[in-house]
């Protein structure tokens, strides 16, 4: 056993194993950010993993026959809010259950984006036929030159540093804006919210847009930075773990940035499963039950805090 | 002049009343007739569209989506082979969504429930006919039932969100499986099989030449089951109830906490079934190594039926009927398989879309009362007549 | 400024074809406080929700300073000065108290909500009107009173010059109440024009400068306040609907069925909502419950009926502790409920006629087969059941949504008397129905009382608990002010004054309600 608690240091004191971490939680984190301002407004995005999908399609293919893989990045983008809208379509304007709109929005994602790889590339499962992008990684100046820190925090792709100054716009979005104000009190009262004018529907509208946003970035990322190809089922579910980080980070961009590094670095742990030699499955297993426990320490704490309302003020 | 006493006339126009309101019952599902044709139509349209505008040889393409289960018996096979997974994991969500619970644990059901199965099959009772394969199905039935029940209960005692958690079991029961896969059960010889199931195990084929096996028989007994529990049963009853309004069925003396969690151990119990059947009805050796999707189809079969077992044979029947469409085009036509997930993603917004042809609605609804009330009027007259003359 | 707010000829009839205001005229002065009394029901929030555009009138006018408005929304009313403080609040319990009043009018900097700003301008409005409260305050941390105070400035800010006020101090501390009056006064000397509406006459006395009197949709007239006594205004407001009188023999009580002994309660915000309430009911007699709604009457039907959690005291069926009986439980005891709310608690309503009726009994093995349900034996009863209650269906598969209001509470009633009966509570058994479906379940509870039941009333309606009690109490902020032995010599007036809290009985002559 001494062996494995040797491995476990060395991945520990590995900065290769920090930048992994750094890397594999941006996707995560861009679309728990999605999921948190749809929750905040009171929509439960459940159709991030489908969002995500399609933008990653549109990614790819604009970006192939446009040679730029900035003109990718901006259909990428434009894709997600597009399927936000269609969220918020079905469930606000055709009062359609919003967890069933989602079901429905992955599945429709899943098939379309599998029924267009092969129109587009003649090619089953990937696209790698086609020229698609990356987008380009940055090399910070100065940052890049400090030892260990450096190697950890500089050489990320440019959507990785994105997501994580992402969490401060979010948050900022939320907290400093008269559109933060609004969604936050539509997700709260919406009474409260109608009966001074703000249009409930509206705002919800909005708030599944830029969902659909973080999506496209969070769908960019998958084929665009952390593969150079889309294939088929690219995200594998990381739109639901995005709904558990969500829900385990109650919705706020800091909690929601925690909780997706949480799954990144049990992610990037599973990687290196096989220096520890314990079984790589089981390493994976981590990040979802530690979000199950999470959740459960979450409302647990939730419900505590209501008992204690009930009964100090009795 | 004679005329009616307003004691008899009230009573007459009751019998009008009563008589014209059975007519107007059937409004709603006229709309509902015509929102399900719109949303079929639509589906349909994109499909058709998507394939017209994608596809080699349109003509050919089309032909096989729409007609493939008849042209061959291979084909025809392949469509009740689609069915029985669904029938289960259909069954399933009927159960768990009319007791109103969004537990979406199946695919962890369904993959570890075939695991379970094949385990049985190659270690616990390899070699009894009959017995194997009931055991295999059982054991994948309880494994089923306790990851939706674990859900369950987490939002029974501490209201963790049943629907996040549930998705968190899915891939924990697929890692979980795949640990045991290749750490216990692989066979050296192959990549990602386990070792053979026993052959007394598997499921017996109907037919020579054809997949179809003895499973589409369990799976027509639940499917059946399914619709005498929640229709038939006091048990099904109060899981109704609960799932309509649980305030109601708490106030009716329903246990609406113990019901919940029961239509979920129920709903997984049939999911694991559906894994160990589809394993031992098709596979010689445990083979997934990913979650297989039906837990989804589950969902979409569920909305289809209207939440009711009674319509899940025509659901599947629908479904299946345009997958192996889907299926023979994708080999013969070229035309990608995934089409039909667009198709069936489209149908479900649209059937569930209480709102969609909303103003139609309210037209039919008018055109209904005017004509009614012509027909009061007739009625009316006529009896007024009728009371002149005697 | 005389007839600042004129409301004239106003007709209100709604989709379900109830007539809500029946022709009411109604005025106020710029810079009065002017109260609007009326019964439960008697269409008072009907009338303001007219003022404040969720409800547009069927007929007649509204006039503010001289000029007709056409007030087709809220945003509407807001624009043209009017402001609503509902009972329940509508705030955003996670904001702060400036960020609710900003909601909807934010300063901006730039894309930025302009917090400063927005505490500045909520705090220079709690300045101007001497409202004592810090902008920075979280909604969920604040106390009942001041959440009422941020709606009021709510409404302020956004420049209301009428402010209307629903039963504002039904959720107040006297403390707190006392407080809010002097706020209104600061108001109404400032130029505001309050509408206040409320049922405790005394406050109608203290603070009010006029009163206007609404009883069953139509206005029994303005008064200056001055120049009435409580026992007027009472007089003028309390009165039995369209005489309905169900003929019924005198009730021959026995054995006691259900008894409350010193029945304490509170509610989720710690407000006592019942303090020390005892009484007893018999078999085969009525038991009415008189009381302007929120006096308690709802948690001690829900201690009664399985509903109830904590408090203290004791409630027990024919001499069996129910306290710790789950609901199962007490309808095995005999125990049926008629809810107040039917479309809330009483069906499922996309169930059919048969499975609602069949709610309670789904358990009994006369409709169990072996395992599945016995579907003749159900198909017979419920058959039955929809013919002898007259329930005007067009199947018993017919989803109980489709039904009208009085056919909606025949099914629940219906349901509730076929089964096995002890004690009958009803909640406002005949609310909001039509007057057929009213005469026959009155005519049902009688024939239950004439059974050997017991029968707990509690009704709004004061015809209907004068009518059909054999023995009464009036409730009044949680307790049992008054118990009549007798019901056929009360009048109106008399019940009036002890549900309005102006007269209480002697704690000996209200002890009588319960009999060891």
């Amino acid at each position: 056993m001494t062996g494995f608690w040797e491995n476990l240091a060395g991945i520990f004191t590995n900065a290769n194993f920090y930048f992994a971490v750094i890397r594999v939680t941006a996707p995560i984190l861009f679309a728990t950010l999605g999921c948190a301002i749809a929750e905040k407004a009171g929509s439960t995005n459940m159709g991030m993993e489908g969002i995500m999908l399609v933008s990653a399609f549109t990614g790819v293919i604009a970006s192939a026959f446009s040679g730029s893989v900035w003109v990718g990045l901006i259909a990428a983008l434009i894709a997600g809010v597009l399927m936000g809208l269609v969220v918020a379509y079905f469930a606000l304007k055709l009062k359609v259950d919003i967890i069933l709109v989602g079901i429905a929005v992955n599945l429709i994602g899943t098939g379309l984006t599998g029924f267009l790889i092969y129109v587009f590339t003649g090619d089953r499962s990937t696209t790698t036929s086609l020229q698609s992008g990356m987008l380009p990684q940055l090399n910070i100046p100065g940052l890049q030159d400090i030892p260990v820190l450096g190697s950890i925090l500089s050489g990320h792709n440019i959507l990785t540093y994105l997501s994580y100054i992402m969490v401060a716009i979010m948050a900022f979005l939320m907290y400093k804006t008269c559109l933060g104000l609004r969604i936050r009190a539509v997700g709260e009262n919406p009474d409260a919210a109608a009966s001074v004018g703000v249009g409930v529907n509206k705002t919800k509208t909005i708030a599944l847009a830029i969902s659909g946003l973080m999506g496209g970035f969070a769908g960019a990322f998958m084929s665009m930075a952390y593969l150079s190809y889309f294939a088929k089922g690219i995200t594998a579910g990381r739109g639901y773990i995005a709904l558990a980080a969500c829900a385990m980070g109650s919705a706020n961009p800091l909690g929601s940035m925690l909780t997706s590094i949480l799954f990144g670095f049990f992610y990037a742990l599973s990687t290196y499963a096989r220096t520890l030699n314990i079984p790589d499955q089981l390493v994976t297993t981590l990040p979802y039950l530690a979000t199950l426990v999470g959740l459960v320490i979450y409302s647990i704490k939730v419900r505590q805090n209501e008992l204690k309302k009930l009964n100090t003020k009795e | 002049m004679l005329t009616l006493s307003k004691a008899e006339k009230t009573k007459n126009t009751k019998t009008i009343r009563q008589m014209l309101d059975y007519n107007s019952l059937s409004v709603k599902s006229k709309h509902n007739l015509l929102r399900t044709a719109a949303a079929i139509g639509i589906g349909l349209s994109v499909a058709l569209v998507l394939i017209l505008l994608t596809a080699k040889n349109p003509g050919q393409a089309v032909k096989y989506f729409l007609a493939a289960p008849f042209m061959s018996k291979a084909y025809f096979s392949h469509l009740i082979e689609v069915i029985i997974p669904l029938l289960f994991t259909g069954s399933a969500v009927c159960i768990m969504f009319s007791a109103n619970q969004f537990n979406l644990g199946l695919e962890g059901s369904f993959y570890l429930g075939g695991l379970i199965a094949a385990v049985s099959g190659i270690y616990l009772v390899t070699d009894v006919p009959f017995i194997s394969p009931l055991v295999g199905i059982l054991l994948g039935g309880i494994v089923g039932a306790i990851i939706t029940m674990i859900p369950a209960l987490l939002q029974y005692k501490w209201n963790a969100n049943v629907l996040v958690s549930s998705l968190m079991m899915n891939y924990i029961c697929l890692y979980v499986g795949l640990f045991l896969l290749f750490h216990y059960f692989k066979d050296p010889a192959s990549s990602q099989h386990s070792y053979p199931i026993g052959d007394a195990a598997a499921l017996t084929s109907f037919f020579k030449g054809t997949k179809i096996h003895s499973g589409i028989i369990i799976a027509a007994l639940v499917t059946v089951f399914s619709y005498l529990l929640l229709y038939r049963t006091k048990t099904g009853y109060s899981l109704r109830a609960t799932g309509q309004n649980p305030i109601f069925a708490k106030y009716s003396g329903l246990n609406v906490g113990a019901l919940a969690v029961f239509s979920q151990i129920i709903g997984g119990f049939i999911g694991g079934m559906g894994g160990a059947v589809q394993m031992l009805g098709l596979y010689e050796r445990f083979q997934w190594v990913d979650l297989t999707n039906f837990g989804w189809d589950g969902v979409t079969i569920a909305i289809f039926a209207k939440n009711n077992p009674k319509y899940l044979p025509l659901a599947t029947l629908f479904i299946a009927y345009f997958r192996t469409g889907a299926w023979v085009m994708s080999f013969k036509a070229g035309v990608q398989i995934d089409l039909v997930s667009v198709f069936e993603g489209i149908m479900v917004l649209f059937l569930l879309a209480e709102r969609f042809l909303a103003g139609t609605y309210k037209k039919m609804v008018f055109e209904d009362a005017d004509r009614k009330r012509k027909e009061r009027e007739a009625l009316e007259n006529n009896m007024d007549k009728e009371g002149a003359q005697a | 400024m005389k007839d600042f707010l004129v409301m004239e000829n106003i007709t209100k009839v709604y989709d379900n074809g109830v007539m809500a205001n029946d022709n009411v005229c109604f005025s106020a002065e710029k810079g009065e406080i002017h109260a609007i009394c009326g019964e439960n029901g008697a269409g008072k929030s009907t009338l303001m929700k007219l003022l404040f555009g969720v409800e547009q009138p069927n007929q007649g006018r509204i006039i503010i300073r001289g000029e007709e408005v056409k007030l087709t929304s809220p945003l509407k009313a807001i624009e043209m000065g009017i402001g609503m403080v509902y009972q329940h609040f509508v705030l955003v319990p996670s904001l702060t108290i400036a960020e609710n009043v900003m909601l909807g009018i934010e300063p901006k900097k730039g894309i930025l909500f302009d917090k400063d700003k927005a505490v500045e301008l909520t705090r220079a409005i709690c300045e101007k009107y001497n409202f004592d409260i810090d902008p920075l305050a979280k909604i969920e941390d604040i106390s009942v009173g001041v959440k009422q105070k941020v709606e009021i400035i709510k409404a302020l800010i956004r420049g209301a010059e009428i402010l209307i006020l629903d039963e504002p101090t039904a959720v107040l501390t006297p403390q707190e109440t006392k407080e809010l009056f002097e706020q209104l006064k600061l108001l109404r000397e400032a130029g505001h024009t309050i509408i206040f509406i409320s049922h405790k006459l005394n406050e109608v006395k203290y603070l009010c400068d006029r009163v206007t009197i609404i009883r069953h949709g139509r206005t029994m007239g303005t008064h200056n306040v001055a120049d009435v006594t409580e026992a007027d205004i009472s007089r003028l407001m309390v009165g039995a609907d369209v005489e309905l009188t169900i003929s019924k023999t005198e009730a021959k009580p026995k054995d006691a069925v259900l008894r409350v002994k010193n029945l304490v309660t509170y509610n989720e915000l710690g407000k006592k909502t019942l303090n020390g309430v005892s009484f007893t009911v018999r078999e085969g007699e009525i038991l009415g419950i008189a009381g302007v709604e929120g006096n308690g009457q709802r948690a001690l039907i829900n201690m009664i009926t399985g509903f109830g959690e904590g408090g203290s005291g004791e409630v027990s069926i024919n001499g069996k502790d129910i306290r710790s009986l789950n609901i199962k439980q007490l309808r095995q005891e005999g125990l049926v409920h008629v809810p107040e709310d039917r479309n809330v608690m009483g069906v499922a309503k996309n169930m059919s006629i048969r499975e609602n009726l069949i709610a309670d009994k789904i358990n009994l093995p006369k409709y169990n087969k072996k395992l599945t349900l016995n579907d003749d034996a159900i198909d017979e009863d419920t058959q039955q059941w929809i013919k002898d209650f007259d329930v005007v269906c067009s199947g018993s598969e017919q989803p109980v949504g489709m039904l009208s209001g009085g056919n909606v509470q025949k099914v629940v009633v219906a349901r509730e008397l076929t089964s096995y009966t002890k004690l009958i509570v009803c909640d406002q058994p005949t609310r909001g129905i039509d007057v057929g479906a009213t005469e026959f379940i009155r005519k049902r509870l009688v024939q239950k009382r004439d059974e050997g039941n017991a029968v707990l009333l509690v009704s709004a309606d004061l015809g209907e608990v004068m009518n059909l009690s054999d023995k009464l109490i009036v409730m009044y902020g949680g307790e049992i002010v008054a118990y009549f032995p007798d019901v056929t010599d009360i009048t109106e007036e008399d019940l009036g004054f002890y549900m309005l809290g102006i007269k209480k009985m002697t704690a000996e002559e209200i002890g009588g309600a319960y009999v060891e």
